[in-house]
C-alpha cells in the first residue's frame, strides 16, 4: 500500500511488550494499533515542539525582560499558595 | 540532592524563563527541550503560570498577547504533566504532615517520590524539601 511502511522492532523489553499487550486488551485493539497510535502521538508532539525553544527566544524579544517583573509573578504564585495554608 | 538528570519544574521557573532578563531558567528549558534533562510538573503548573502571567498583564508589565503566547509555550513544552488525580491524595497527606499548602505539596511529592530535583525560583517551596534547587532571581 503506498504511503505506508512496515517496521520490525527488535529487542523490545519484556515489560514493555506486556504493557502493550495489556493496553491492546483494555482498548479492544491490536498491539500493532497501540504501537501505531503511540508512534503517531509522539511524532505529533515532536513536530509541535520543533522550533519551540527558538519560538520562546523570539517571544522574549517582544517582552521588556525584567527580573523585577519575574519576581512579581513569582510572588503572585506564592501568595496564592500561602492562601492554601490558612 | 540527586543529580539533575530528572527534574520537577515549578511554575515559577517557567515564568522566569518567559520574562526574566536573567537566563538561568531559560537555560534549563533549553536543556529540557534538547532532551538532556527529563522534566515533569503537576498539571497545577499550567494554572499557576496563567496566574503569574495574568498578574503581569494587570501590572502592565506584559501585554495580554504576550501572556497568551507565554502560556502556549508552557503548555507545548517538553515538560510532562502529571495528573492531579494521581497527586492530590499524597499531596494532602504531605500538606497535613509538613504544614505546607497542597499546592506546594504537589511539587514536593513529585520530586521526592521520583528522586528528582525540584527546580524552583520560589524560596518558600525550596525551603520545604531538601530535593530543591533554588534558581537565582
Amino acid at each position: 500500500m503506498p504511503g505506508v511502511a512496515t517496521l520490525y522492532i527488535r529487542n523490545v523489553p519484556a515489560d514493555v511488550n506486556e504493557g502493550l499487550k495489556q493496553r491492546a486488551e483494555e482498548t479492544g485493539s491490536s498491539v500493532n494499533a497501540v504501537v501505531l497510535e503511540l508512534l503517531e502521538r509522539e511524532m505529533g508532539n515532536h513536530a509541535r515542539r520543533r522550533g519551540w525553544f527558538e519560538g520562546l527566544l523570539e517571544l522574549r524579544t517582544q517582552i521588556d525582560l525584567s527580573t523585577e517583573a519575574a519576581d512579581l509573578a513569582v510572588a503572585g504564585i506564592r501568595a496564592h499558595r500561602d492562601a492554601g495554608r490558612l | 540532592m540527586p543529580a539533575a538528570s530528572s527534574v520537577v519544574v515549578d511554575a515559577s521557573v517557567a515564568l522566569r524563563a518567559i520574562v526574566d532578563e536573567n537566563p538561568e531558567a531559560l537555560d534549563w528549558f533549553r536543556r529540557i527541550d534538547d532532551g538532556d534533562v527529563y522534566a515533569v510538573w503537576p498539571q497545577l503548573a499550567y494554572a499557576e503560570i496563567a496566574n503569574g502571567l495574568a498578574t503581569l498583564v494587570r501590572a502592565s508589565r506584559i501585554t495580554s498577547r504576550a501572556a497568551v503566547a507565554g502560556l502556549a509555550y508552557a503548555v507545548a513544552s517538553a515538560v510532562e504533566a502529571e495528573g492531579l488525580d494521581i497527586l492530590v491524595e499524597p499531596a494532602l497527606a504531605m500538606a497535613l504532615a509538613r504544614s505546607v499548602s497542597a499546592y506546594d505539596a504537589c511539587y514536593i511529592v513529585l520530586a521526592e517520590a521520583g528522586s528528582a530535583t525540584l527546580l524552583t525560583a520560589d524560596r518558600r517551596l525550596a525551603a520545604a524539601t531538601d530535593h530543591a534547587l533554588l534558581l537565582a532571581g
